[in-house]
């Protein structure tokens, strides 16, 4: 069963690598890197996108392979030919003496820049590439033949940066995603890349397992789990707040087939799950990957719905009564729904608009009922958490769905709350291998003579806790 | 058995890991008629076998834990044959190599597989290794252990001197990953592994000078994003802390009205309610400030206690330095 499993997903695998991997197509997700800078954009023929102040369209990447640099020529993309750039870096380069120059008749003077500002305008308004305009300004430098050879280089440096669109394009993934985020931390509660690398590790994420994840950092969890999966396995993403915010997940540009691996179940329910006893306890050597399993519990599930469930068919059928019949299960996101209906007035856009509904609705309460199921099983391999809220709470809801020997991960961008998850959770037993850790990442300038580590370094990337969960029954009885 | 795929029950060959505590943890092969010493007295094998992972066994003086093996708990047990790379360093390799399921990667030196089961797992089932470690023995070894661990359709060991022979591959490689005391040597053949729509290298070195080298030799091989990092990891232990409070003698004069004062703002903050009730009662209130719920702890008339997240005194602080670099299309 595994196999045919795997022989199916690893289908998805090679349309990843033909879609994907390659080339950049019409509507393909990509990350745009200028230097430091990283943005993601979505090509769309026809579109001008805005970097760095400069409208310029991304028709002319497609078709090209990610990892392709372009300069930006009059509003569009040109591909830089291999081995252009190394030319400007060795311009400036004297051999003889520059070690034994130094700064001493330097002085910052504005006059050492004969180019005016507006006269580099002009030269820009006229067309001058970035990388001219740069050997413009050396020649223009009073200073420049003066600095040692390591300040000439790192002028340039600066110069281009300021004055050359020149950018590669990039395949998205969680490494640059990270990077990406880097800049904007609060957005995904300060996770940095070598903690979300800690969180995968220690959930022991691999293909064709069942992952459970909290996630308030705009779905970055989600998908760097997602990734890893690789489209063998499920995972569910808990979600807080109305609707699912996965600004991230989409930047991946999975494939539809990896997308049906993602289940959605909002927070607000966990306390209405219940543990399902498993309809046939054998030496299963692949439990979380039978597909049999799936539907055994689902159909046996079928026949004892629980009250919650209930609230949510009883939603689907009565199409009339909608609005009075909401109850807590309904969220925010059909207020949503309801107000975007309450604009259009007029009688046939209402009825099309309450039968999308209708269907939105049943979407979503399948969605809901298929994510019920598969967390009911108690069969979850890992489970992690990363968000803005209080872990230990959740944590405890949900640690009876995972089965034994597993691990579950907790992040946190402060250390206390670790700390009384930690605290509670041994009270509560149940769990082994306790751990309350943070990593230190500090990045190096590499450069003959000028190695150093960077002036600038994060000083958080918030704190991990993780442990392994034990089986249940022989804990309760000892 | 399959060390990457999650069971429930242990059978005879099953790889577990004895959990006795935190930094008390064996890995051993179960094996029916073998018998393992432990801090509880002997555990037979065949007792393990039947019981589930993640459940307890009973020796004469306690019980202990089953562990399903996962590459973490391997690297914390395996057998050493070498230095060996941890999981802290292995969890930023696999980010940074953008390793997932179909990734090929290339690995030198194997040494003692730590990071090797850690690549499998995150590329399996449809990804691979190759390894390669010019020590013959060590090379067997490997090979022998992911034939024991039932990953061996994922990993192809090589024993070879990748810096005087190469890799013998090329356009294979997603990504490369190199432990060698001169990782410069084998930079040009790591260049020919990669795939032709490129891929991304890493080397770990414990030197500077040996990061120098490597960096200009990349720079010359076209290599671009390069960045050089050194990730380290702190773990704390949570404990309750009790520090004692300095008897600072009685007050006088001035002293004492300042005192009181501050004790009053004191008492604002923990109980605000109280302070309304109490606050025309000048003694009332002193008797309340002896047992204030400060937020951060409890303070009472000798001590301040709290719950503390203590990191160690001693821990490691270099492991080496990870150099990344990208290979964009060529």
């Amino acid at each position: 069963m595994c196999s045919t499993l795997y022989s199916f997903t690893a289908k998805v695998i090679l349309m990843m690598e033909s879609t994907c991997l390659n080339s950049i197509k019409d509507e393909s997700q990509v990350l745009i890197k200028k230097g430091e800078n990283i943005k993601i954009f979505r090509v769309k023929k026809g579109r001008d996108i805005f970097m760095d102040n400069t409208k310029f369209s991304l028709d002319g990447a497609i078709g090209h392979p990610f990892g392709t640099t372009f300069d930006v020529v009059k509003g569009t993309l040109v591909k830089v030919a291999n081995g252009s750039n190394k030319e400007i870096e060795s311009a400036g380069k004297d051999t003889e003496g520059s070690q034994l120059k130094d700064n001493r008749d330097l002085y910052d003077l504005n006059s050492n820049q004969k180019l005016s500002k507006e006269e580099i305008e002009r030269l820009k308004k006229d067309g001058v590439s970035g990388n001219e305009l740069v050997e413009h300004l050396i020649e223009n430098s009073l200073t420049f033949q003066k600095k040692t050879e390591y300040s000439k280089e790192k002028y340039i440096k600066k110069k281009k940066r300021k004055h050359v669109l020149q950018l590669t394009i990039l395949r998205p993934t969680t490494r640059l995603l990270c990077e990406m985020y880097s800049k904007s931390a609060q957005k995904i509660c300060y996770l940095r890349v070598d903690t979300l690398a800690q969180m995968l590790t220690y959930g022991n994420i691999h293909a064709g397992i069942t992952v459970a994840v909290v996630d308030t950092c705009q779905g970055l969890v989600v998908g760097a789990v997602m990734e890893r999966l690789g489209g063998f396995g499920q995972v569910i993403h808990l979600y807080h707040e109305s609707i699912p915010n996965r600004t991230a997940v989409e930047s991946y540009d999975f494939p539809v087939e990896m997308m049906k691996t993602l289940y959605s179940f909002p927070l607000n329910q966990v306390n209405t799950l219940t543990l399902k006893k498993a309809t046939h306890e054998v030496n299963n050597e692949c439990i979380s990957n039978s597909d049999e399993t799936i539907k055994d519990t689902s159909e046996q599930m079928d026949l004892e719905p629980d009250a919650s469930r209930n609230v949510c068919d009883a939603l689907i059928v009565d199409k009339n009564d909608i609005s009075e019949k909401r109850t807590d299960v309904d969220s925010d996101a059909n207020k949503l729904c309801e107000k975007s209906v309450g604009k259009n007035k007029t009688e046939g856009k209402r009825t099309h608009d309450e039968s999308e509904r209708k269907a939105r609705k049943e979407q979503r309460a399948k969605e809901w009922k298929d994510a019920r199921d598969l967390l009911e099983r108690g069969q979850l391999d890992c489970l992690i958490i990363a968000s803005k809220l209080h872990p230990t709470p959740i944590v405890r809801a949900l640690m009876k769905f995972v089965a034994p020997s597993r691990p579950i991960v907790v992040y946190s961008q402060f250390k206390e709350a670790l700390m009384d998850c930690g605290v509670s959770l041994r009270e509560e037993g149940g769990m082994v291998n306790y751990r309350l850790s943070e990593t230190w990442l500090r990045e190096y300038q590499v450069l003959p003579q000028r190695t150093h580590p960077k002036i600038q370094m994060s000083g958080t990337g918030g704190y991990l806790f993780t442990a392994t969960t034990l089986a249940k029954i022989s804990v309760m009885t000892e | 058995m399959n060390f990457c795929k999650y069971k429930e029950i242990i059978e005879e060959g099953d790889t577990v890991i004895l959990y006795l505590g935190f930094n008390n943890m064996h890995a051993i092969t179960v094996k029916k008629g073998e018998t393992f010493q432990t801090r509880y007295g002997a555990l037979r094998h065949s007792d393990l076998i039947g019981i589930k992972f993640g459940g307890k066994v009973q020796c004469p003086k306690g019980y202990l834990i089953t562990l399903h093996p996962t590459p973490e708990l391997w690297t914390v047990n395996l057998p050493h044959r070498t230095q060996i790379l941890y999981t802290t360093d292995i969890s930023l390799v696999t980010m940074q190599l953008e390793l997932r399921p179909g990734s090929v990667v290339v690995e030198s030196g194997t040494g003692s597989g730590s990071l090797s089961h850690a690549i499998i797992r995150s590329i399996m089932p449809v990804g691979h290794l190759y390894t390669f470690e010019f020590h013959p023995q060590r090379a067997a070894l490997a090979e022998q252990e992911f034939q024991n661990h039932g990953i061996s359709q994922y990993v192809t060991v090589a024993h070879r001197d990748v810096c005087s022979d190469g890799f013998g591959i090329e356009n294979v490689a997603d990504a490369v990953f190199l432990d060698l005391p001169c990782p410069w040597l084998a930079l040009p053949s790591a260049k020919k592994a990669l795939k032709q729509q490129g891929g991304r290298l890493c080397s770990f070195s414990p030197c500077i000078e040996q990061v120098q080298k490597t960096c200009e030799k990349l720079t010359e091989l076209d290599f671009v994003e390069l960045s050089t990092m050194e990730c380290l990891v702190r773990n704390f232990d949570i404990r309750t802390i009790s520090l004692p409070i300095a008897d600072l003698g009685p007050h006088s004069g001035e002293a004492a009205n300042n005192s009181s004062r501050q004790k009053a703002v004191l008492l604002d903050i923990g109980d605000a309610d109280k302070t309304q009730n109490t606050s025309n009662d000048e003694n009332q209130m002193k008797v309340n400030t002896r047992y204030h719920q400060d937020l951060i702890g409890q303070k009472n008339e000798t001590s301040f206690c709290f719950k503390s997240g203590v990191p160690p005194t001693q821990m490691p602080g270099h492991t080496g330095f990870l150099t990344f670099a990208t290979l964009y299309p060529q």
